[in-house]
């Protein structure tokens, strides 16, 4: 099912992702739902758990790269290229079923992807004890004590809008409530097929393979999401368990080009990436909001900021230079500070 | 000149003189200091002039200003126009704010000088030296402040003297913290409303150009003042809202303390009421959102109480007007009164009598609504006590909407404890009544839209409405900045939905009913 | 016996005489009839839907439902306890935002899925996410970045609430509270990803509705409800003279779409 071991053949497709987790090839969903596309695919290619979003141009993984063209990041793009590429997965969909393809790829990559977000980062428990560790351990060195905590930042904003409501007479977040409904969607749209649609895999199911495989894990101190699956959606447990075991019988081809990353060695091979990697704000799955900007609205910015360290400045130059506030360097003079009365 | 006798020195002595300590040596200087101060007083109509004026220890400030404030002592005619016009001149000085010590001395001039002009020969001429010290430029203070079971810190830097005349740049900030929950229910009776606020402040003095012969209290010091502010303010207890307000305002003021304080400012604040608590009431649901306000004001304050913290004689007179409505979406007119007369009664016993009324009109033509956050409020404490802060007056569900026209009376007696006579805590007894009508809401479902009305039916209403009174007796303690109330209170009328506050009832603060 | 405390015993004799309260607030919503109101965002002249497609969103369903209700206009978001507009309010008095408003109306006035089998429910939850992601990102971003439309339609809407200088400050502010928005999301905001998005969820929208009168056969449902208040939003807002705005044409394109909107419109929204 994997590719074989063909070493020194350079023509196969190489998929940068972030590390092994929880038993699974990477923790990031998008990642793993790129490896189970391009297993079913059987094409030849490796994997490349680089775990520093730095090297992909936009900021973000997975990023898959082909030969000497252009890396391509985001699975939907990744999916696409590979589809260019004559190995498309959906070739047997009716137009019907493409519409629908794409419709559940964006409840799972947009809204159970949420519930996942809010179960890893906005559970106290989880974050203290399951997911900074885990994380940690798969980063090593010092992206592990970084990285998380600009994750959890990225995650507490987008999803405070989610309240507090009473569910069957408790208090939970009103995410739990909706992450039942989406799960049901699925469960209903699945019902008792092998695939979603029909017998045969698609890109929907490396999708929902990718994130529900991340939802179904006991070990998390608040595994709330897997009790929901495994008690009250058990087709879809049921569903993640078979592929798992289909997907990575035998483990996965390696990259030659991946070195682990470990501090002193990252800042002695490239200086310049590693304190491109520092000074980055925001990084890996979640980058820099580097927004599409006018060059009027640059230099707006730059204006604003050159106004007002420039304020800044003249406030301070006028302070010291009427000698409102002096830097004293002479001694002390024996008496002089004290009050006179 | 060498016949007369040389002058003496005149020292103006520094506000912060210590009591000398009585001996031989110092006995001897009073002595001397008597006869040289009844040798100038006896020689008042002496005929003298100024030949010159110099002052000494100017570092930033601006010359030219200095000197319009001393010019008029070269005027001087008399011994007694020169003592005169030297302390009404060392005066102004002081006022200005920015030196630390001001001394004036008087020199004969330097040998070789002719007396010259229309007088002709005879003519006695000396030289006024000033000698200041400016005091520190920049100014830093921080503290906390607790009150009302919040803590409240704060932080004030100053830099005097910034321009050279007299001006000043301030910053301050402070900063509540309020705990999670009120402690217990007394405390939630009169916690006031906590926040954050944060001014800066550019002041420079007005200062009139001193006449010869015009003491200084005919020419009240005035100021103009340019602030800019941004305060947070959480009236989550009683309002079930949070207002943040960031202004701009421009004031001028005159201080006398005779005739009394004026304040005339224009103001210019966006207000934004957000933060509505899930279970608010309908009338403050409907006051969500962002107004900006753009107002004239006037305040005059007149204080001749003999200690504004526990008084026992005097009278209090306090009066703001407000015009909003020139651009902005918030158009009213309001006026606010309050005065107090307090009358010693002998024997350590004091009577205070207080009111305070205040009405809040929409303009003619006007539809904008009258918001909560402008309305008046009243009960608590330091108004009528007996009652929840904010506690008499229109509610809705838990919440109190404020009114637009109301009457506060107040009758106090303070009364000596027994072998505690000449400390600063007394008995107290007190009846307060008080009155808050509510705006004229209309019964529509949209934005209460105000119905006209004149403001002497507004009054004729308001003094036909059965007020709410209280009664009732405690203890009053006076320190220097506050005074502390602890009264056990009755509350004996009230109206339906009034929050009472009967029981023993704690206050702090400065200005009571 | 007990003790009771005598200040308790004289607190509870007071107050001697009580008088009635010095303010009746009225009643929300207003008696008698108790008629639930929704607020919604105002709409542009003389018409009936709102010029936010939230509000259309929800004005649709409660008309498909035929829930009887009374629009009120309400510019303030702070006015909802969920801090977006539109609101409800019940009958009983509640305010219900949101997902609490396809409740309130479900249990009051029918529901309008109730014969949808479960891959159909499925496939309504999937493609209202579709719609409510993809559509809704490329509006937004339409509104707040596209020069044209931001000046024209924009800007001049926002500016038009509140009293000068106060509208200049708070429509940017809102554009930077929207743009916060759409990047705790994407992390890259680029026009054409975006666009090409919205393509293609309006390929799939296209695909799904067919020929049909509506998503789901012949009764509406809350699909029909979300897909029509995106696509009248894009369709009358975004109509600029002249040069045309890209994601209008995306939706032009398809002919299906353009017909079934109109269709609704005229149907539950034209003045008789």
């Amino acid at each position: 099912m994997s590719a074989l071991d063909n070493p020194g053949d350079a023509a196969a497709f190489e998929l940068f992702t972030w590390g092994p987790a929880y038993n699974l090839p990477s923790f990031d969903p998008f990642c793993l739902a790129s490896i189970a596309y391009l297993q079913w695919s059987e094409v030849r290619w490796m994997v490349n758990e680089c775990n520093n979003a730095a090297v992909s141009p936009r900021g973000e993984l997975p990023m898959l790269r082909d030969g000497l063209l252009e890396p391509v990041v985001g699975t939907a793009k990744i999916i696409a290229h590979l589809k260019k590429k004559g190995h498309d997965l959906d070739q047997h969909l009716s137009a019907t079923q493409v519409a629908e393809c794409l419709a559940y790829t964006s409840l799972v990559e947009e809204k159970l992807y949420e519930a996942l977000l809010f179960s890893w980062w906005l559970e106290a428990q989880n974050v203290m004890k399951s997911t900074r560790p885990t994380i940690a351990k798969s980063l090593r060195g010092w992206a592990g004590m970084r990285i998380p905590t600009q994750l959890q930042q990225k995650a507490e904003a987008r999803l405070k809008k989610y309240r507090k409501v009473a569910y069957k007479g408790k208090e939970t977040n009103e995410i739990y409530v909706l992450a039942r409904e989406w799960y049901a969607a699925l469960a209903n749209k699945l019902g008792n097929q092998q695939y979603f649609f029909g017998d045969r895999p698609s890109s929907l199911d490396a999708v929902v393979f990718g994130h529900l495989a991340l939802h179904c894990i006991p070990s998390l101190a608040e595994p709330t999401l897997f009790s929901i699956l495994t008690f009250e959606f058990p087709t879809l447990h049921a569903y993640c368990d078979r592929l798992r075991t289909e997907l990575f019988t035998a483990p996965l081809r390696q990259s030659p080009n991946h070195r682990p990353s470990y501090i002193l060695t990252d800042m002695l091979r490239s200086p310049l990436t590693y304190a491109r990697s520092l000074l980055d704000k925001l990084s890996g799955s979640v980058t820099v909001p580097a927004k599409e900007m006018k060059p009027k609205e640059r230099r707006d910015q730059l204006v604003t900021i050159g106004s007002t360290v420039g304020a800044i400045a003249v406030f301070l130059g006028y302070v010291f230079y009427n000698g409102i506030v002096e830097i004293d360097t002479g001694e002390w003079q024996d008496g002089e500070k004290h009050n006179e009365e | 000149m060498d016949s007369q006798p040389p002058l003496p020195e005149m020292h103006q002595p520094p506000p912060s003189a210590s009591a000398a300590v009585i001996d031989d040596a110092a006995y001897f200087r009073q002595n001397e200091a008597r006869r040289l101060t009844d040798l100038v007083t006896s020689s008042q109509s002496r005929p003298l002039h100024v030949h010159s004026i110099r002052i000494d220890g100017i570092t930033h400030t601006r010359s030219t200003l200095v000197e319009q404030l001393v010019s008029p002592i070269l005027q001087s005619e008399t011994l007694g126009d020169v003592i005169a016009e030297s302390r009404e001149a060392c005066q102004r000085l002081n006022r200005l704010g920015v030196f630390r010590d001001v001394a004036v001395t008087l020199d004969t001039p330097p040998r070789g000088v002719e007396a010259g002009g229309a007088a002709g020969v005879g003519r006695e001429l000396v030289d006024v030296v000033l000698t200041v010290k400016e005091g520190p430029r920049f100014y830093a203070r921080t503290g906390a402040d607790f009150s009302n079971y919040d803590t409240t810190t704060n932080i004030t830097t100053k830099i005097s003297n910034a321009l050279g005349g007299g001006e000043y740049l301030e910053a301050n900030a402070s900063y509540a913290v309020q705990p999670g929950v009120a402690l217990n229910e007394s405390a939630a009776a009169f916690a006031s409303e906590t926040g954050s606020y944060f001014q800066l402040l550019a002041s420079k003095p007005l200062l009139p150009t001193p006449r010869f012969r015009r003491a200084n209290r005919a020419d009240p010091e005035a100021r103009i003042e340019v602030a800019a502010y941004n305060t947070n303010r959480n009236a989550q207890l009683h309002q079930s809202h949070d207002e943040q307000t960031k202004g701009l305002a421009v004031r001028y003021k005159t201080a006398d303390p005779y005739y009394g304080n004026h304040e005339f400012a224009y103001d210019v604040a966006w207000r934004h009421l957000h933060n509505i608590a899930a279970d608010a009431s309908g009338s403050i649901r409907k006051d969500a959102g962002h107004t900006l306000k753009s107002a004239l004001s006037h305040s005059f304050t007149r204080d001749h109480r003999d200690d504004p913290m526990l008084p026992t004689q005097g009278t209090y007179v306090r009066v703001r007007e407000e015009l909003a409505g020139l651009g902005g979406d918030v158009q009213f007119a309001k006026g606010e009164a309050e005065g107090q007369y307090i009358r010693n009664l002998g024997h350590g016993f004091t009577l205070s009598s207080t009111l305070r009324a205040g009405l809040l009109m929409p303009l003619p033509n006007s539809t904008k609504p009258i918001r909560v956050n402008d309305r008046f409020v009243l009960g608590g404490p330091n108004s009528v006590r007996g009652f929840a802060q904010s506690g008499v007056g229109p509610v809705d569900k838990k919440d109190s909407l404020g009114g637009t026209a109301y009457y506060a009376l107040g009758l106090s007696l303070f009364a000596p404890l027994p072998r505690l006579a000449d400390k600063p805590i007394k008995a107290h007894f007190f009846a307060n009544a008080g009155s808050l009508l509510p705006s004229t809401i209309s019964t529509s479902t949209t934005i209460a839209t105000p119905t006209p009305t004149t403001p002497a039916t507004q009054f004729s209403t308001l003094l036909s409405s059965p007020p709410s009174v209280s009664a009732g007796v405690g203890l009053a303690v006076r320190f220097s900045i506050l005074r502390l109330e602890l009264n056990y209170c009755l509350p004996l009328v009230a109206r339906a939905g009034d929050r009472m506050a009967g029981g023993l009832q704690f206050g702090v603060g400065v200005s009571y009913m | 016996m007990p003790w009771v405390n005598p200040s308790t015993k004289l607190q509870n004799a007071l107050p001697l005489k009580t008088h009635p309260a010095v303010f009746v607030p009225a009643a929300w919503p207003a008696e008698p009839a108790g008629v639930p109101i929704l607020y919604i965002f105002p709409p542009s002249k003389q018409a009936i839907t709102s010029v936010d497609a939230e509000c259309v969103k929800y004005q649709a369903f409660l008309a498909f439902s035929n829930y009887k209700h009374t629009i009120q206009e309400c510019h303030e978001p702070g006015m909802s306890p969920s801090g977006q507009l539109p609101f409800l309010i019940a009958s009983d008095g509640r305010i219900l935002t949101g997902r609490q408003i396809v409740e309130e109306v479900k249990n009051t006035a029918g529901d309008l899925e109730s014969r949808l089998t479960d891959v159909e429910r499925a496939d309504l939850t999937s493609f209202t996410l579709l719609a409510e992601t993809k559509l809704d990102f490329a509006l937004l971003f339409t509104l707040w970045y596209d020069n044209r439309i931001r000046d024209t339609v924009t800007f001049p809407m926002y500016e038009a609430l509140y009293p000068w200088p106060l509208n200049k400050i708070l429509s940017r502010q809102i554009r930077a509270e929207k743009t916060e928005w759409m990047l705790s999301r994407k992390s890259v905001l680029k026009r054409d990803e975006i666009l090409s998005d919205a393509k293609q969820a309006l390929a799939a929208l296209s695909t799904l509705l067919g020929s049909q009168l509506f998503f789901f056969g012949s009764k509406a449902s809350f699909l029909d409800a979300v897909v029509f208040s995106y696509l009248h939003v894009i369709l009358s807002q975004l109509a600029l003279p002249g040069a045309d705005v890209p994601l209008r044409e995306a939706v032009m394109r398809h002919d299906n779409l353009v017909q079934y909107c109109r269709r609704v419109f005229n149907t539950f929204f034209a003045l008789t």
